[in-house]
């Protein structure tokens, strides 16, 4: 999950006033940015064919979610295919090519003055499973996918030079302990420390475990990547999901951390439910004082992805229906883990097929504003697609940024993924 | 000018000899050329009955039923001076011999390509493009090659000798194509033995059906065929040819055959192919350790080499009285292939390769006028029991500097596996003709098994590589000809396609999630098809064809299970089912020493539940799904002109029109109609040609030469990889336009016993991709060398 600028700069800030002794161990440096910075937003979406036929994401820009028409003619910069997962860090906008298995290319995008997203450069890389920004540097893991291959590896590249400084081996047969494979579902940075969570698995290609009730944070130290310590319980099923990151700080610094409980279907299910748990600014421990039993406050539904929007409030993507991989929530609502709120989104169209939820989505962290890509009709014939705005105090939910409506399917724009990205002089 | 010669002998067979005072006679005999060697397709007229019989390859014609008198038989055949005799069939008693002088005056009509109408007339109703496989025997060419210059063939490689390609005829891809070995199906036969690294020497001819397939060609074919036929009109024979060329390349082989006086015939086709492709590309080469892109390097690939050998031996007995061919032979072959690159250049591999072997044992029977007259039987089978393997076991990662970092730990490059499999793949298959007057009825059955057995040498309890595979096929055809005269005949047929098959799911035990539950499925499925080809010959040289069908194609064993490595299986994909109507019209045109012809089609297929491939549900594999529909409407053209024996050249242009036809989709719960649903697929190239020029120079430094001096150019029109009307122009990703020269000197001594060829491939050095990405060798010479001697 993309760590926006505002929290690395609270959490700096804090960190700042905080620490008074500088120690002799390597911190992360926390870049100070100016609020508000000025910036483009950035709408991954293609072509409803293109998920039959193959096709590529097209990059549109904007400079707002909150109306306005995307012109398909002649627009858009074409992907080398359909890349879902993006982040911006350090000003630039990473995307990274997604399901080959084999080496590709990341490509590095930034704003130039006029607000034009131009090519800085590529680099080669694995298909990453996991990544996330930590200071300046993006963190990557590509997992193994079979116990046979013993090791994932990790690898650190600089946001500045745009190179990879850092790489390094972890032994994922080994990480949960308990005999099955470690998958990672995000990377995270709370503090000066990295959370990955993982699922745990006989093998990558079924998912199947024989420990479908618990859940696994493994915390490493930064740059050096050094396993400090693995955060069990018990409370629930699995933490986020694949592909889907499972924590966020909040501006306080505490770690909300979303089980979803997914994993195999039929009888593998996990009994347990999911909800948000929590684990307090500097510690590495759960405060088992704290369960938000999100199972419970939906009467059933099942949790898929999430959208931190700031003071506590989170918009939740759910589901009726079980799916191993989160595919296809419909559902949306708005909770607060403060005070345990639940309330259900309405303004929606009466059938949503499809939500941005595989890659970033984007929130301006002010507490109560969350863009979400969604494609849906209410009639069953015209194709509503567009950024819906999630108001959290209302939890509605209304349609900004959108293409034009259309009754053609195949030529309807699927939003795949929206960001943000400074423009920098 | 043309001078008649008439040499009588008669022979009268068996028990017609005897009965000379009955009613009726059979009057046969043989066509020859100066060497004494067979004409097939020669037309044999009895003027004063209509009656025309065509001689086959063996030069034998017959007539049964004849009543008794005299009559005038008339032998033609374009390119030879006609002759004509006269018999009675109260003194003819020995078999007719009617030996043809070329026709000088007039064109060859065998061409570089064999390109020959007369040849088509006899056959049937088809859109087919006959290659002289001979003419090309000194070139360095392997079949797939000579195929790609054929209108309405598309071959789209991904590098260098032995890389991996894809065929098409008019938009039919992949296994829609049939392959057939003198009419046996090439099915599983391996990589050790496939169009790509089998050299154009092993052929005589090569016939290429587009749309509609003949029965006799059994399979369940979607779109077209090609037939490579091996067998050889001599008796003895030795062809021996070696070639050298750029990026370290070697290709040789040998054919040859005795066949003695009492039938007994020994024939050995064997040939290798090396190479190392090691061509220079233009790449964005990264450092290995920090990914820094170097873009547009210029580097050599370096692990890219292939080699393949392979045999094949014969045995057996030819032009006997119970058969004309009763063969057992024997193919052995092996093959090694480095892998360079993933889906794009920049995902290299420099350790990843396969490697296998085949050995197939086979028979065919053949026996004209078996039993009953005018029945021809037909019969062949073959057992494949080779194996081959996949084998990603370095954990390393490779860049384009050749530079590496070995990883630590268990692992490879794309996954980690080292599959071993054996198909047991089995074939049989019969075919019964009956001729008889203007009728010509045909019956086809084609057996075919599947049975996968296979394991990862790494994890060998792993389940999920030993599941069982098993599939089989039954595909039985009929068809019924009448050809009343020769300006026209039609077919009529029927095919019945039945496939099971059988695997075991795997499951998660509910009782407990650690186990896994084995469940086994089967099914059993059938379909049916049928057909019509019919031509009319609106004048002599004009030349109508018609055809249509309804064809059935099976899925592919990979289709349903899976290969282990980048393809997962679908069981619940099904069959494809298409209707394809074709529009021909031939047209030759002498005029005086100049030939030229014509040839135009039309065709519209529109193809239901087309298999495609797509990422799986989690990305990191392919998988088979069914679309609703896919058509293509499209035009393919060729002219050919030829001067004498001295000048020939032809330039052929092929549009194809591929559009989705899936009109209703299920998306997110939800069923939708989409309005403008027949767009153009993507990544699919759809104007494309070939032009080429020859010329052949006899006797220039000593009697019995020939310098034969040919240029061929191939090109194709750009195409986007991905939709035509998605991004900015500036940002899409395009298959650029190719456009590629070949030049190719022949030096031909005694008559063709001594052949020096040299030969430029792209020599205008142009950078050339099939596939996004995926780049060709650029300028590259070869050598050819060949000893050729024939009795």
């Amino acid at each position: 999950m993309k760590v926006n600028h505002l929290i690395l700069c609270a959490t700096a800030g804090l960190l700042v006033f905080g620490a008074c002794d500088k120690k002799d161990t390597p911190t992360i440096e926390e870049p100070i940015v100016e609020i508000p910075e000025e910036g483009n937003f950035i709408v991954a979406a293609l072509p409803y064919r293109s998920t039959i036929f193959g096709g590529a994401d097209i990059l549109y820009t904007s400079s707002t979610l909150d109306e306005g028409t995307i012109a398909t003619e002649n627009n858009g910069l074409e992907q080398d295919g359909s890349n879902r997962n993006y982040l911006t860090a350090n000003g630039k906008f990473f995307s990274f090519l997604f399901g080959q298995t084999g080496a590709g290319a990341v490509t590095v995008y930034n704003f130039n003055a006029q607000g034009v997203l131009h090519k800085l450069s590529n680099f080669q890389s694995e298909t990453m499973t996991a990544r996330g920004t930590v200071g300046e540097d993006v963190l990557m893991i590509k997992n193994a996918w079979e116990p046979a291959q013993d090791y994932s590896q990790w690898y650190r590249a600089n946001t500045n030079t745009m190179q990879i400084v850092g790489q390094g081996e972890i032994n994922t047969n080994k990480l949960s302990g308990n005999g099955e494979m470690a998958l990672f579902t995000g990377i995270t940075q709370v503090g000066d420390k990295v959370f990955a969570p993982f699922l745990s698995m006989k093998t990558g290609r079924s998912f199947a475990t024989s420990y479908r009730d618990s859940s696994w944070i493994a915390v490493y130290s930064y740059p050096g990547m050094q396993l400090e310590k693995i955060i069990r319980d018990n409370r629930t099923g699995f933490i986020g999901s694949y592909f889907g990151n499972g924590l966020d700080v909040d501006e306080n610094g505490d770690v909300y951390v979303m089980a979803t409980s997914l994993g195999a279907d039929g009888a593998a299910r996990s009994t347990k439910p999911a909800g948000f748990m929590k684990i307090k600014k500097g510690t590495t421990e759960y405060d088992k004082s704290y369960f938000f039993d999100i199972t419970a406050a939906s009467e059933g539904h099942f949790l898929f992805r999430k959208l931190y929007l700031g003071k506590g409030n989170f918009l939740l993507m759910l589901s009726q229906t079980f799916s191993t991989y989160a595919t296809n929530p419909n559902k949306f609502a708005i909770v607060n883990v403060n005070d345990k709120s639940f309330k259900w989104v309405t303004g929606l169209p009466a059938q949503v097929v499809n939500v941005s939820q595989y890659s970033t989505n984007y929130a301006p962290l002010d507490g109560k504003t969350g863009y979400v890509g969604i494609t849906g009709t209410s009639d069953g014939t015209t194709i509503i697609s567009g950024v819906y705005k999630f108001d959290a105090e209302t939890a509605t939910a209304t349609i900004g940024l959108q293409f034009a409506p259309t009754t053609d399917l195949m030529s309807a724009n699927i939003i795949s993924s929206v960001n943000w990205a400074p423009i920098r002089k | 000018m043309s001078s008649i010669r008439i040499i009588s002998i008669l022979l009268i067979w068996g028990y017609c000899s005897i009965l000379s005072a009955q009613t009726t006679s059979i009057v046969s005999g043989i066509v020859s050329d100066i060497d004494n060697r067979p004409i097939d397709h020669v037309s044999v007229h009895i003027q004063e009955l209509s009656l025309v019989a065509n001689s086959n390859k063996t030069g034998q014609f017959s007539f049964s039923n004849i009543p008794s008198g005299t009559y005038s038989i008339q032998v033609s055949k374009i390119g030879y001076d006609s002759q004509v005799n006269v018999i009675n069939t109260a003194t003819q008693s020995d078999k007719l011999h009617f030996t043809l002088l070329k026709d000088t005056s007039q064109i060859d009509e065998v061409t570089i390509f064999g390109f020959s109408p007369t040849q088509l007339a006899n056959r049937q109703a088809y859109n087919i493009t006959a290659i002289d496989a001979t003419k090309l025997h000194n070139t360095t060419t392997d079949i797939a090659h000579v195929l790609d210059r054929v209108p309405g063939v598309r071959l789209r490689e991904s590098g260098g000798v032995g890389s991996d390609y894809e065929f098409s005829i008019h938009g039919f891809s992949g296994k829609r194509i049939r392959f057939f070995l003198d009419g046996v199906p090439m099915e599983h036969f391996g990589p050790a033995f496939q169009i790509n690294n089998i050299p154009i020497n092993l052929a005589e001819r090569i016939e290429v059906y587009k749309g509609v397939v003949p029965i006799w060609l059994g399979s369940d074919v979607l779109g077209g065929a090609v037939n490579i036929i091996s067998g050889r009109q001599w008796r003895d024979y030795l062809d021996v040819a070696y070639s050298f060329g750029s990026f370290n390349t070697h290709r040789s082989s040998i054919n040859a055959g005795k066949t003695f006086k009492n039938g007994f015939t020994v024939q050995l086709s064997a040939f290798q192919n090396y190479a190392d492709n090691n061509y220079p590309v233009t790449v964005d080469a990264s450092d290995i350790r920090t990914g820094q892109y170097f873009p547009n390097s210029r580097v050599k690939r370096f692990h890219d080499q292939y080699r393949n050998e392979t045999a094949i031996v014969k045995l057996g007995f030819v032009d006997r009285p119970w058969a004309d061919q009763l063969i057992a032979s024997f193919t052995l072959g092996q093959y090694y292939k480095e892998i360079q690159t993933g889906a794009r250049m920049v995902t290299v591999y420099g350790a990843w390769h396969t490697r296998g072997n085949m050995q197939m044992p086979a028979l065919q029977y053949q026996k004209k006028d078996a039993f009953v007259k005018g029945l021809t039987i037909r019969a062949n089978a073959n057992y494949n029991f080779g194996r081959d393997q996949s084998i990603d076991t370095v954990h390393a990662r490779y860049g384009w500097m050749a530079d590496s970092i070995r990883l630590r730990g268990n692992g490879g490059e794309l996954q980690y596996n080292h599959y071993i499999y054996r198909n047991n793949a089995a074939n049989a298959s019969a075919t019964v003709t009956y001729a008889r007057d203007d009728h010509f009825f045909a019956f086809n059955h084609v057996y075919n098994h599947f049975d996968r057995k296979g394991f990862n040498d790494i994890a060998p309890h792993e389940q999920q590589y030993r599941i069982p595979q098993k599939t089989e096929k039954n595909i039985t055809a009929l068809s019924y000809q009448y050809s009343p005269s020769t300006k026209w005949s039609t077919t009529l047929f029927g095919k019945y396609n039945q496939q099971n098959a059988r695997t075991t799911l795997l499951e998660l035990d509910p009782a407990n999630t650690g186990d896994t539950l084995y469940h086994s499925v089967d099914f059993n499925r059938s379909n049916f098809g049928y057909g019509l080809a019919t031509t009319y010959f609106i004048t002599s040289q004009l030349q109508l064809k018609a055809s249509y069908e309804k064809t059935n194609r099976l899925p592919e064993s990979e289709d349903l299970f899976g290969d282990v490595i980048n393809k997962e299986g679908n069981w619940a994909i099904k069959p494809e089912r298409s209707d394809n109507f074709n529009l021909g019209l031939d047209y030759t045109l002498p005029i005086n020493a100049n030939r030229i012809f014509f040839s135009g089609a039309a065709i519209y297929y529109h193809a239901k539940n087309y298999i495609y491939y797509t990422f799986n549900n989690i990305q990191n594999r392919t998988t088979a799904k069914n679309l609703e529909g896919v058509s293509n409407m499209g035009f393919e053209s060729s002219i050919r002109y030829s001067y004498k024996q001295t000048f020939a050249a032809g330039i052929n242009l092929t549009y194809q029109n591929i559009r989705n036809m899936q009109r209703y989709i299920e998306f997110g719960g939800v069923r939708f109609e989409s309005k403008d649903y027949k767009f153009r697929l993507p990544n699919i190239p759809y104007l494309f040609g070939h032009a080429d020029a020859s010329l052949f120079l006899k006797n220039l430094f000593r009697p019995a030469d020939q310098l034969t001096i040919s240029y061929n150019m191939l090109y194709v029109k750009d195409f986007y990889l991905y939709w035509a009307d998605s991004g900015r122009d500036d940002s899409k990703h395009v298959i650029p336009q190719q456009l590629a020269h070949d030049l190719n000197i022949v030096y031909t001594l005694a008559n063709g016993r001594y052949n020096v060829g040299l030969e430029g491939k792209n020599i205008s050095d142009q950078i050339l991709y099939d596939n996004f990405s995926l780049q060709k060798p650029g300028r590259a010479f070869y050598l050819k060398l060949r000893y050729f001697i024939k009795n």
